[in-house]
């Protein structure tokens, strides 16, 4: 497949073009890969299930099936190793708060590592309310980071706003059972 | 993205095999299961001494927010407290306690599949 340049996402079939070109890109890509990356990385076990849960997520648009999961695993991986001087687990933070708060369609997938990363966030209030030491600024790091993920992330984010346009109340997502 | 080399596989299949546990996992099943005040360690101290018995997990925010789903035990109940405070966080947080219990048996399948990949 040839290779798109992609500026901007308008229509529905800028929309499939985009997710297929990032699913042919990294057609050798497997979960394990992911894993290794975000171990070696030092994210947490916590953090690595969650991700590792969404990289099976599909979505249905009409009668096609989308890896939606392995493509948001594979971004937000992406935006991590471009970011190297940020810990992966902050830069992880704020793709996920910057996904789930703009693509409302798949806050569903990422409500799991967010809330994960809420617990690690109260955690590290408590030590902080012991008096342990944690590291500073955090809250401004985070804040300049979603700034720089606006950016990244656009593509995918006018993405899924077209396919929420284009599918209103035919979207499926994956079929989960609670229990 | 580029694939990792042989020498990260080996790097991550030493990290995992040192790692411990899913504590989120550990925490969520245990509040579901109706002990969740003994998962209180992983969440500061102090932040449970704002709420006495109301606490889930240590912090009155979360059991405002979450009480409706952990207070009882059955997915019906799970799902009837989730429409209170959202389907979709009520959804996030089920997931969360389903893919904890899971967390330690994938981690084993991550390993022994790590093992195969170094070793072909």
């Amino acid at each position: 497949m040839k290779e798109i340049r992609f500026d901007n996402i308008k229509t529905i079939e800028d929309a499939k073009n985009y997710l297929n070109q990032i699913d042919i890109e990294n057609d050798n890509i497997e979960k394990i890969d992911i894993i290794v990356k975000l171990t070696n990385a030092g994210v947490s076990q916590e953090i690595i299930n969650r991700l590792d849960d969404l990289w099976d997520k599909t979505m249905f648009l009409g009668k096609e099936s989308v890896a939606v999961g392995r493509i948001i695993t594979i971004k937000i991986m992406e935006f991590v190793e471009q970011n190297p001087d940020v810990a992966a687990g902050v830069a992880i933070g704020a793709a996920v708060a910057l996904l789930a708060a703009q693509i409302p369609l798949i806050g569903s997938l990422l409500a799991p590592i967010a809330f994960a990363l809420g617990l690690v966030g109260v955690y590290r209030e408590g030590k902080r309310e012991r008096g342990e030491e944690i590291e500073p600024g955090l809250k401004g790091i985070i804040n300049d980071l979603i700034a720089i993920a606006k950016k990244f992330f656009k593509l995918i984010i006018e993405t899924f706003k077209v396919i929420k346009e284009r599918y209103s109340n035919n979207l499926q997502l994956q079929p989960v059972r609670i229990v | 993205m580029k694939k990792p080399t042989k020498k990260e596989y080996i790097k991550a299949y030493e990290k995992l095999q040192k790692s411990g546990s899913d504590k989120i996992g550990k925490v969520g099943t245990a509040a579901v299961t109706g002990i969740g005040g003994a998962a209180g360690y992983f969440i500061a101290p102090t932040a449970a001494s704002y709420a006495g018995a109301t606490t889930l997990l240590g912090s009155t925010k979360l059991a405002g927010w979450l009480g409706g789903i952990f207070v009882t035990t059955t997915p019906t109940g799970w799902i009837v407290g989730g429409i209170a405070i959202g389907v979709g966080l009520a959804y996030g947080v089920c997931k969360l306690v389903k893919s904890g219990a899971k967390a330690d048996t994938k981690k084993k399948n991550n390993i022994s599949v790590l093992k195969t990949k170094i070793n072909s």
